[in-house]
């Protein structure tokens, strides 16, 4: 090739003059010619040698009339709108594509003043844009693919800064691939891929080395040489190195580079090797291993994000929301680890797009089909059995994911000795199907159903089961590179019912349902090279049937009873904008206003202002027609974050962020349980508020191998919903009358270390948090503590938790996980006394001691099958011991009359090593 | 509702590794508060009031409040003086009275240290009597037993909230009697030698005893998610076959109080929170707010209800045959022990230590047979009265 000859030259350092002209003047004209045979024919006019690649001057005609020029006067027309230049050595004419050959090296090439001729504005230049390529293509690993040049370099263009954008798909099925990051290694500049693939970076003249990141995904080295506007699309195949990964991780640089605060991404992939109990794999566990997000403990079925309650968490699969996404009442999770994609969390700044929950979403997406071929995935564990299967529909268009989860618990209850659990059953089993189809390069289509359900009959007489059901629909569509749109519909439904059979008058049917059918438009549109706007809206309907009791059986002579439905519409517009200020500083400026409309049909009652809530102190009882607004309540939500560039991996990032929840988890439990009653705000119930700011340093070291991150919050949460004691909320006509409204506030600091890469890799997290309530009022009855702020019951000061793996070899890894907690607060007796001939305990104040600290240690050993290409399926067997230790942590303290006499007991869950083998195989 | 709490979460004991143990109550810190229970009903009589106070987790009894000035204030302007029993430690009205419908009544406490306390008015419901009490043989989870129903069938409106307390009486045949009095003489601390004096108890008829057993515990029952405003069938007391207490004629006096909504919340969530028995999701435990408050101190707990109530009741008798079962044990296992002249230490251990009682002595010559048995198979008044009840009907 021409140009090694002439780089060659360049570097061994020869000196050259500026073009020889001789300025013989040349007449020609060319009609639609081919560029290379003009080119030739010039040579031959003019005597001198031109050097080029054939390649680039395919495609490239010209017609022009040159009288009495000079030879670079008609080079300069010749090439005009190509991306060609020139460089005139002697009678030798070399052709470059791209770049700029120049004429001089920078000054100090060789240490001293060798060339004393000055050209300011080429000397500035050079500063930005490097003129030797293969200087940068160094070290050819495999991944990297060879240099791309973008546009062509003008040496009069003042800009600095151009816009590279792109679609990145896969190389296998051509799906477009979000979320991935591309970014310049040891540079500023960051982008992320949206929902269809599609990036837009900007980047500095010159040459520009990028590196994309997604976990799952082969890591692919661009190199980039930059002199304008232009488009790059990659392709990039599956990581198969990922299979032996323990990786939960932000993007990579993301946590970084990326605007918002306290974002986490997990990777249904990477956590498989992560002992957890009985063998089941569960994105949501692994979340709790993460700070910020904990359990009140095993077996409790929600999740406390930064000091926030349980039902403040948005989960949100493919759009639609799941409320109650656990089984056996929180011991396991709902979401099918093998059809899961990713699971983002947002704890601290929330994208503007979401609403409706004070403290954190929870966007878990399924993946999308195999569109080339059939595959599928399977797993057979001690409790549950998991397939999973892809099908394409039409080759590279359209394909269907399918995964079917269920367990057999059931045969394991029949075997066991005891008499009393013989008899009983519990079940659970979950399914979901995704379609995806891509219409066009510029469509897609996706849809979703998801249904799990499960059912306990633990006493012959009583049956319970209760069940989520989802559907969502999206389409995405492009308008340009610039521009997007989504639109998508979700209907939810959780539903739970309990059937007494005892042969008696008190036989009952009761029955829960809350239902939710929403839309959502969101647009983007970069703006510019410094504005990425996205804004869009969208409204949820709620239609909740808190309970309805009905007689079951002849004998029965149970009132049937239906509490009056409750009707709600939230509905939100939103903006945001992406700001780049500068290299350094990037905002993301987000306002969501939301706003809220309980209606009718409903009689809501009105209160005497200053008396306790009771049946007595109702003044009157309004009615409200179908569809009448009771009581609107809204307000605009800020999500403001930042981040500030301290070095080229070390950045400080902050954060404002606002939210209001207008649907309520009402639970008379210290911990939430399938039976707990969503209630929404009316005219008695205001809606939950909260503020927090958040910052934090983030600080990357060994090439982004190891991963530090600090962070700091202060949450204000106002209007949260409690209960007097012994409230009775099934049932209730008057809930508001048990009810309590109070303030909370939570901080914390979160410290994360995380190793991304090697044989030794996993994360080791550390929180400091406290969450604390306080129920006030200017009635005592209403008061809890005396109105003083006391610790919520999730509130867990210490939390540390360390998770590894370690490879042996390409078969072989090994993991654990370690986790530590401060016990969580409970109320217990300062006394007893004697009352209707028994004794019974008086309480201490709401939560004034703990239960002993939490700690356990599991272990895992992973053995893969071999690799053969050709085999039929991949195996890969998981070995882990759960509670290694056999700590025997208290889950709960509670204290029983029997005999008139009080006695103390403890439980705990899983108070022994729990051995597991699972089986799991890929086709 | 409260069975839709209760019917869950048990199921934890499925999974094996789950466990549940006891363990030893510990104070941490004490509050020490004054208990204040008390219904007064419309039976003409002289009405109890209760005062006691907390006392230390780890510690037994009960702590009664002494020397403290109750009364009770109706809305009529009359006032009913109470004066401590010294026997039961209650306070117990030195007249009779009835609380009457349409009255409210005010329960007035000042105690030793000079605190006061009142409670809110009170009224009584209109009477509605129990229909029946009866006993069936049931299967109780795998069980065979007797259980006794009680229905009431409602004819007031706004009768809707129950609470029951019960008094088991029943006869017990002694398989022995105790018939002498023993005293140890002259034990020598060297020799462990002993003389057992032996004395013959002027005895009446003390073969037959007649226990009598309160009910423990708060019992309710609501009609309020009912159709029909009645209760029917409400299981109050379930006995197994083989209970020895149905050994011989059994006998169960069961009262009914007619409870207004707030007493009857504030009974069943001390009820509950004695009970808290899920696994998976604990109730949230607290200070129970009764309707007793302090007016020396607003901020002070006060624990407890006083309220007025109706009360209907009615007694039933039966024996095991009447089912059709077999005779049930004796409560213990009588061991019945006999020694020749020789007077073992362990004699003396059983005597002094286990309670047993010389219920036979057999004298040839200079030999004396001993034979002792446990006082629960020989004597009464250990655990009840030889003395029949007034209202016993064999």
């Amino acid at each position: 090739m021409k140009k090694n000859i002439l780089l060659f030259v360049v570097l061994f350092g020869t000196v050259f003059e500026l073009a020889a002209q001789d300025g013989r003047n040349i007449t020609i004209a060319f009609e639609n010619t081919p560029l290379k045979e003009a080119l030739l024919r010039l040579e031959e006019h003019s005597g001198a040698s031109f050097y080029f690649e054939e390649a680039w001057l395919r495609e490239h005609r010209v017609t022009k009339g040159f009288t009495g020029q000079d030879l670079t006067s008609i080079l300069d027309g010749l090439l005009e709108g190509t991306s060609i230049n020139y460089f005139i050595k002697g009678d030798r004419i070399i052709l470059l594509n791209n770049s700029m050959v120049y004429p001089e090296l920078p000054q100090d090439y060789f240490g001293e003043d060798v060339l004393k001729k000055e050209i300011a504005q080429e000397e500035a230049r050079t500063v930005t844009a490097p003129v030797f390529q293969e200087e940068f293509v160094s070290s050819g690993a495999n991944q990297r693919r060879s240099v791309v040049t973008i546009g062509k370099q003008d040496p009069n263009s003042q800009r600095r800064v151009f816009t590279l954008s792109g679609r990145i798909s896969s190389l296998d099925t051509d799906e477009p691939i979000q979320n991935l990051s591309i970014s310049v290694t040891g540079g500023a500049a960051f982008a992320v891929t949206d929902a269809n693939g599609y990036y837009s970076i900007a980047l500095p003249l010159g040459m520009n080395k990028l590196e994309t990141n997604l976990l799952g995904y082969q890591k692919v080295y661009q190199d980039v040489i930059l002199y304008g506007d232009g488009s790059l699309n990659l392709k990039i195949t599956e990581s198969v190195e990922v299979l032996e990964e323990v990786v939960v991780e932000s993007n990579r640089d993301a946590n970084v580079r990326a605007a918002t605060v306290g974002t986490t991404v997990i990777d249904a992939e990477s956590i498989k090797t992560i002992p957890l109990v009985l063998g089941e794999r569960d994105l949501l566990k692994v979340a709790t291993s993460l700070p910020g997000i904990k359990t009140a403990g095993e077996g409790s079925s929600g999740l406390n994000v930064r000091g926030g309650r349980t039902d403040q968490n948005l989960f949100i699969l493919d759009d639609a929301v799941i409320f109650n996404p656990v089984h056996f009442l929180g011991l396991f999770s709902a979401i099918n680890p093998f059809t899961t994609q990713s699971l983002q969390i947002y704890k601290a700044t929330i994208p503007p797009e979401f609403g409706g929950r004070l403290s954190s979403v929870f966007d878990m997406e399924t993946k999308s089909g195999n569109m080339e071929k059939l595959s599928g995935e399977g797993s057979i564990g001690p409790i549950t059995a998991n397939l999973t299967l892809e099908v394409p529909i039409v080759k590279d268009k359209a394909s269907v994911i399918t995964g079917i989860r269920a367990t057999y618990a059931d045969y394991i209850l029949r075997s066991l000795n005891d008499e009393s659990l013989k008899n009983s059953e519990a079940s659970f089993y979950d399914a979901i199907v995704k379609y995806s189809h891509n219409l066009n390069e510029n469509n897609k289509l996706t849809g979703t159903f998801y249904y799990s359900k499960d059912k306990f009959s633990i006493t012959s007489d009583s049956l319970f089961g209760y069940s989520n059901r989802l559907a969502s629909i999206k389409w995405g569509h492009r308008f340009n590179e610039k521009s997007g749109a989504t639109l998508s519909f979700g209907s939810s439904q959780y539903q739970y019912d309990i059937q007494y059979e005892a042969d008696a008058n008190n036989d009952f049917d009761f029955g829960y349902e809350l239902n939710e059918n929403q839309f959502k438009l969101s647009l983007d549109h970069t703006l510019n090279d410094r504005h990425k706007l996205s804004y869009g809206l969208g409204s949820k309907l709620y239609v909740t049937d808190p309970g309805t009791v009905r007689p079951l059986g002849n004998v029965s002579d149970v009132q049937e009873k239906t509490v009056q439905r409750e009707r709600g519409l939230e509905s939100a517009v939103y903006v945001t904008d992406l700001f780049e200020v500068n290299q350094k500083l990037l905002l993301d400026l987000g306002l969501r206003y939301s706003f809220y409309m309980g209606l009718g049909e409903s009689s809501q009652n009105v209160y005497e202002e200053g008396v306790p809530k009771s049946a007595n102190s109702v003044i009157r009882v309004q009615d409200y027609g179908n569809n009448e607004t009771i009581k609107t309540y809204g307000g605009l939500e800020y999500r403001i974050s930042g981040r500030y560039l301290l070095g080229n991996d070390f950045s400080l990032k902050a954060g404002f962020n606002r939210t209001i929840q207008y649907l309520h988890l009402l639970t008379t439990n210290t911990t939430q349980s399938p039976t707990d009653i969503w209630k929404l705000s009316d005219l008695n119930i205001e809606p939950q508020r909260a503020d927090q700011v958040s910052l934090g340093f983030f600080k990357n070291y060994m090439e982004n191998d190891i991963e530090l991150s600090i962070e700091g919050y202060y949450k204000k949460m106002n209007d949260l919903l409690d209960y007097k004691i012994g409230a009775q909320l099934i049932l209730n006509d008057n809930l508001e009358t048990e009810l309590l409204q109070g303030n909370g506030k939570a901080y914390g600091i979160e410290f994360l270390a995380k190793k991304t890469g090697g044989r030794l890799n996993g994360y080791m997290g550390y929180t400091y948090s406290r969450a604390l309530i306080r129920l006030d009022s200017d009635i005592p009855q209403e008061q809890v503590n005396n109105g003083d702020f006391f610790p919520a019951n999730f509130d867990k000061p210490h939390d540390f938790s360390l998770v590894g793996n370690y490879r042996f070899n390409k078969r072989i890894s090994a993991s654990m996980n370690l986790t530590y907690q401060t016990g969580r607060p409970i109320t217990y007796p300062t006394g007893k006394f004697v009352f209707a001939n028994e004794d019974l305990v008086v309480y201490s104040d709401r939560n004034e001691f703990r239960i002993p600290d939490y700690y356990r240690l599991d272990l895992g050993v992973n053995i893969e099958g071999n690799h053969r290409r050709k085999k039929l399926a991949h195996s890969f067997v998981n070995i882990s011991v759960y509670n290694v230790l056999g700590r025997n942590n208290p889950y709960s303290v509670f204290f029983v009359t029997e005999d008139g006499k009080i006695k103390a007991f403890k439980t705990s869950i899983f108070s022994i090593p729990v051995p597991t083998i699972t089986y799991n195989f890929k086709f | 509702m409260k069975k839709i709490d209760n019917i869950l979460f048990h199921f934890l004991f499925l999974l094996p590794m789950a466990c549940t143990e006891p363990f030893p109550i510990q104070t941490i810190t004490f509050e020490n508060i004054l208990v204040v229970e008390s219904t007064i009903t419309d039976e003409m009589k002289h009405q109890v009031v209760k005062l006691s106070r907390t006392i230390p987790l780890d510690s037994f009894g009960q702590e009664v409040e002494e020397n403290a000035d109750v009364k009770v204030e109706d809305s009529n302007g009359n006032t009913f003086g109470f004066s401590e029993n010294a026997a039961t430690g209650n306070y117990i009205s030195d007249q009779e009275f009835s609380a009457v419908p349409g009255v409210a009544y005010t329960l007035k406490v000042r105690t030793q240290d000079g605190n006061t306390y009142t409670s809110a008015a009170v009224e009584v419901q209109r009477a509605t009597p129990m229909d029946r009490v009866y006993a069936e043989l049931i299967s109780n989870n795998g069980e065979e037993g007797i259980q006794v129903f009680v229905d009431t069938d409602n004819t007031e409106e706004n009768a809707q909230y129950f609470r029951y307390e019960y008094e088991e009486t029943y006869k017990v045949q002694l398989p022995t009697v105790a018939k002498f009095d023993w005293e140890i003489l002259n034990f020598s601390d060297f020799t462990r030698a002993y003389d057992l004096e032996l004395t013959p108890i002027e005895w009446e008829d003390q073969r037959v005893c007649y226990p009598s057993v309160k009910s423990a515990g708060v019992i309710q029952a609501s009609a309020a998610n009912l159709d029909e405003k009645r209760i029917f069938r409400f299981p109050l007391r379930f006995i197994g076959k083989k209970s020895p207490i149905i050994r011989n004629r059994y006998s169960i006096l069961v009262k009914q109080y007619l409870q207004s909504e707030q007493a009857f919340t504030f009974y069943q969530i001390l009820e509950d929170l004695g009970n808290v028995e899920s696994l998976l999701s604990q109730g949230q435990p607290g200070y129970v707010t009764g309707n007793v408050t302090s007016e020396t101190n607003s901020e002070e707990k006060v624990l407890g209800f006083f309220e007025a109530s109706s009360v209907s009741s009615q007694r039933i008798y039966f024996n095991y045959q009447d089912f059709g079962l077999e005779l049930p044990p004796y409560f213990v296992v009588c061991e019945q022990l006999a020694f020749e002249n020789e007077l073992p230490e362990i004699l003396k251990r059983k005597l002094e230590l286990e309670h047993y009682q010389v219920y036979f002595v057999e004298e040839e010559g200079i030999m004396r047979t001993v034979y002792i048995t446990q006082s629960e198979c020989s004597e009464c008044d250990t655990f009840s009265t030889n003395i029949k009840p007034d209202f016993w009907e064999d």
